[in-house]
């Protein structure tokens, strides 16, 4: 019987699109992230998530995804944003399959842009079956309060047949996905101070029991 | 018969070794059986610092909130004197926020009548006792309370924060368990510097249950051998986990996992 310990040693390699510095990176072989060229990659919109997901400094990132794309999930918390989870594959530019996730609003607007072509195109006889080809053929820089971010400029560039590495799957762990009343996620409740407690009067010592 | 603890030289467990090892065996092999411990990180540094100050500000109420972060500041510098993170100088800055807002909230609760006092308990069929360090104990109100530092305030406490405080509170008959969850400023919507949950009964008894079921787990796993060095072989850690994300943390796992 095998021991139910350890890491499973498996990293999930990913891509993702850095919207402050227009850069896109990959996992480097030796961890951290590399940069690479902006990619053109096969894109399984077929199985998208939607969901929560919560980016914080130096502690592992949390999801709570959506049922499903017209059913969200309540809110977990603080600092969650409506975000995606999609494999992507290049063997050129990724090395092969990879997580593509994100809550930059400005990527996310692109990634619903391109899923709405998809839906649109992906009925075509021609299509059936097929995964659209993505093209990242530039960023557009979009001001906010937050300064300069980028979006990127998605296209499909054609409709090409699934390969073999990226499985017509869900790209989430069932764990992760919001399960209505099952999974905890109501917020805790600030609670008060306790009320002072009123002096104790001083002891009368006539009034003492004497043993 | 001595138990698998005990061949390890392990006399006790604590809240925090079971929830490394939950969360990341191949960590907890490296630091708390082959002893490769690297030095504690700034944040770790920073909540100490913190607590300290805190500390000052409620065992003596005239003490203004001033000096209170001075001795914050006096202690964060002692215990990163040697530490060459590019984040100690923000972190240090930030000091100020985090006392201020933990001391106007925990005054409210009056002078605390126990700090980092030891408590242990036990766990059915776990050979050796978990010891733990509570923050403050407020008998008056019948409570325990542990401030943690952050940068933004979590939706709920957390199971390895639950771990910690069901054994706390387990060691404390009917007092409740409080966590005082502290940011360095405001936020903008929420001006909130200082939120406290508070743990149900439920929540203690479940993490107990966990902390019985994890202790249970490295108890057998640590009956496999009684070579620390084979142990390690049997585990692989993941260095993209954000456990591993300190250079010196990686740079000690690749040398004990050999890659």
């Amino acid at each position: 019987m095998p021991l139910n310990i350890g890491g499973s040693g498996v990293v999930k390699p990913y891509v993702k699109y850095n919207a402050k510095a227009d850069k896109w990176f990959v996992r480097a072989p030796e961890g951290g992230d590399q940069e690479i060229a902006r990619p053109t990659f096969l894109l399984d919109l077929k199985n998208i998530r939607t969901g929560w997901l919560r980016f914080r400094e130096g502690q592992a990132p949390e999801r709570v995804i959506d049922p499903s794309l017209d059913r969200i999930a309540p809110n977990p918390g603080e600092d969650f944003k409506r975000g995606f989870v999609v494999a992507a594959f290049s063997q050129k530019f990724f090395g092969g399959m990879v997580e593509f996730a994100s809550a930059s609003i400005h990527l996310s607007n692109a990634i619903r842009d391109i899923y709405a072509a998809f839906e649109e195109q992906s009925g075509r006889p021609e299509n059936r079956g097929k995964v659209p080809v993505v093209a990242c053929t530039g960023s557009d820089p979009m001001k906010d309060k937050f300064g300069t971010n980028y979006r990127p400029r998605l296209e499909i560039v054609k409709w090409a047949d699934r390969p073999a590495e990226l499985a017509d799957a869900s790209p989430v762990d069932e764990a992760d996905v919001w399960k209505g009343g099952a999974q905890s996620s109501n917020p805790a409740q600030h609670v008060q101070p306790p009320k002072p407690q009123p002096a104790k009067p001083a002891v009368d010592p006539a009034l003492e029991t004497e043993f | 018969m001595t138990s698998s603890f005990e061949r390890h030289g392990i006399a006790h467990l604590s809240a925090s070794s079971l929830n490394l090892w939950a969360a990341q065996p191949a960590l907890w092999i490296m630091e708390r059986l082959l002893g490769r411990r690297t030095p504690p990180g700034i944040p770790a540094a920073r909540g100490k610092a913190v607590e300290h100050g805190v500390h000052l500000g409620l065992t003596n109420p005239r003490l203004s909130i001033e000096e209170c972060i001075e001795g914050a500041e006096r202690e964060f510098i002692r215990q990163t004197a040697l530490n060459t993170d590019p984040r100690r100088e923000d972190e240090r800055k930030k000091l100020a926020g985090w006392v201020r807002g933990a001391i106007e909230e925990l005054r409210q609760y009056g002078a605390p009548d126990g700090y980092q006092e030891k408590i242990e308990i036990r766990l059915d069929d776990v050979a050796v006792p978990l010891i733990g360090y509570i923050d403050w104990r407020f008998s008056d109100h019948g409570l325990i309370v542990d401030l943690k530092t952050t940068e933004r305030f979590p939706s709920q406490i957390g199971d390895a924060h639950g771990r910690q405080g069901a054994a706390y509170a387990s060691a404390h008959g009917n007092f409740g368990m409080r966590f005082a969850y502290a940011k360095p400023a405001p936020g903008k919507t929420d001006k909130r510097q200082v939120t406290v949950y508070e743990m149900s009964g439920d929540d203690v008894r479940r993490h107990l249950s966990a902390l019985r079921a994890i202790a249970l787990s490295l108890g057998r796993f640590l009956a496999v051998s009684n070579d620390a060095r084979e142990l390690a072989g049997l585990i692989v850690p993941d260095f993209d986990s954000f456990w591993w994300s300190d250079p010196s943390v990686r740079a000690v796992g690749r040398d004990v996992f050999g890659f």
